[in-house]
């Protein structure tokens, strides 16, 4: 038997959002197998699996109530993410505006998820979490083909955007966003703590 | 329309019944592995049990906890007379569409 716990973030995930009813057998059954022969990328596979299948259960059982908190989510974060972004681009210039911008980005995701949490339930940060995902998805695509690209009128596609622009648009939307969102969740859970907490003891 | 058993709900109502007493999230993903050769995650077990448990085809009970998982209950499966049921039914209708297609049978390709 292998000594080790399974990763504590992926077992706060799921004790944050997995489902009710069965969050404490499936826990257990991860920490068992992890802890008999199973490797780390198994047990994220199967946090991904769980949170994933969790989203899309919420999602599907309550659609208005989703909508209301993706909207939320959504008026949170972007409205927080220009207000800071934008007093920090009065005193920075260049690209390395974008390196100071993406502790703001986490600031504006995590507070939109701590904001969906405490009003919507934790369920709806992990919908709203893969909302973000999904709309960055979009949009990557959107720019890729489509000639939008406000701020850089002669950029005909994705291709012709700037790397460091482009670097920091991968990592605010892909990685910063949806962590900060998560994480955010996690911190505006009253019962997160405690409960993550003996898993690890 | 009558609620039938999808595929992979057939799948957890018969792995669920090969193992009986010991029905619980690992050995129920180790048999449909072993079985099908599929892979499946945990949590899609789960998930699958708990729609199956709302229709009233299996019901559940919480089991002891261990150090070994963490402190954590396990959660025991069985299927019940309305899951059998429904099992058979599906059974039949499959075997029933099964025959007579010449290309379906043993030996040819």
């Amino acid at each position: 038997m292998r000594p080790a716990f399974p990763p504590s973030l992926g077992m706060k995930l799921l004790v944050a959002f997995a489902p009710e009813r069965t969050k404490e057998a499936l826990c257990g059954d991860l920490i068992e197998e992890y802890r008999r022969r199973r490797s780390r990328v198994w047990f994220w596979r199967q946090v991904a699996v769980a949170l994933v299948l969790s989203a899309t259960h919420e999602a599907g059982s309550k659609k208005l109530y989703t909508i209301r908190a993706l909207l939320l989510g959504y008026v949170v974060a972007t409205g927080l993410c220009y207000f800071t972004t934008s007093l920090v681009a009065l005193f920075v210039s260049g690209y390395k505006a974008y390196v100071v911008f993406l502790p703001f980005v986490f600031f504006s995701a995590a507070a939109s998820g701590w904001a969906v949490q405490r009003s919507h339930g934790k369920p709806m940060v992990l919908v709203f979490a893969a909302f973000c995902i999904a709309l960055s998805i979009a949009s990557f695509a959107a720019y890729a083909w489509l000639p939008i690209y406000p701020r850089y009128p002669t950029a005909a596609n994705l291709r012709e955007i700037p790397i460091p622009v482009l670097a920091f648009f991968a990592a605010s939307d892909f990685v910063v966003g949806p962590i900060g969102v998560l994480l955010g969740g996690l911190l505006g859970s009253p019962g997160g703590n405690s409960s993550s907490r003996s898993l690890v003891c | 329309m009558a609620d039938r058993p999808g595929h992979f709900d057939l799948m957890i109502l018969l792995a669920v019944l090969r193992l009986d007493d010991d029905a619980y999230g690992i050995p129920i993903s180790a048999e449909i592995e072993t079985t099908t050769g599929r892979s499946v995650a945990i949590a899609s077990v789960y998930a699958a049990l708990e729609r199956l448990e709302s229709k009233g085809w299996v019901s559940s009970r919480v089991g002891e906890s261990t150090a070994e998982r963490g402190g954590r209950a396990k959660r025991y499966f069985r299927v019940t007379g309305k899951g059998i049921r429904q099992a058979r039914d599906a059974k039949r209708a499959l075997v029933k569409m099964w025959r007579g297609i010449p290309s379906l049978q043993e030996g040819t390709t």
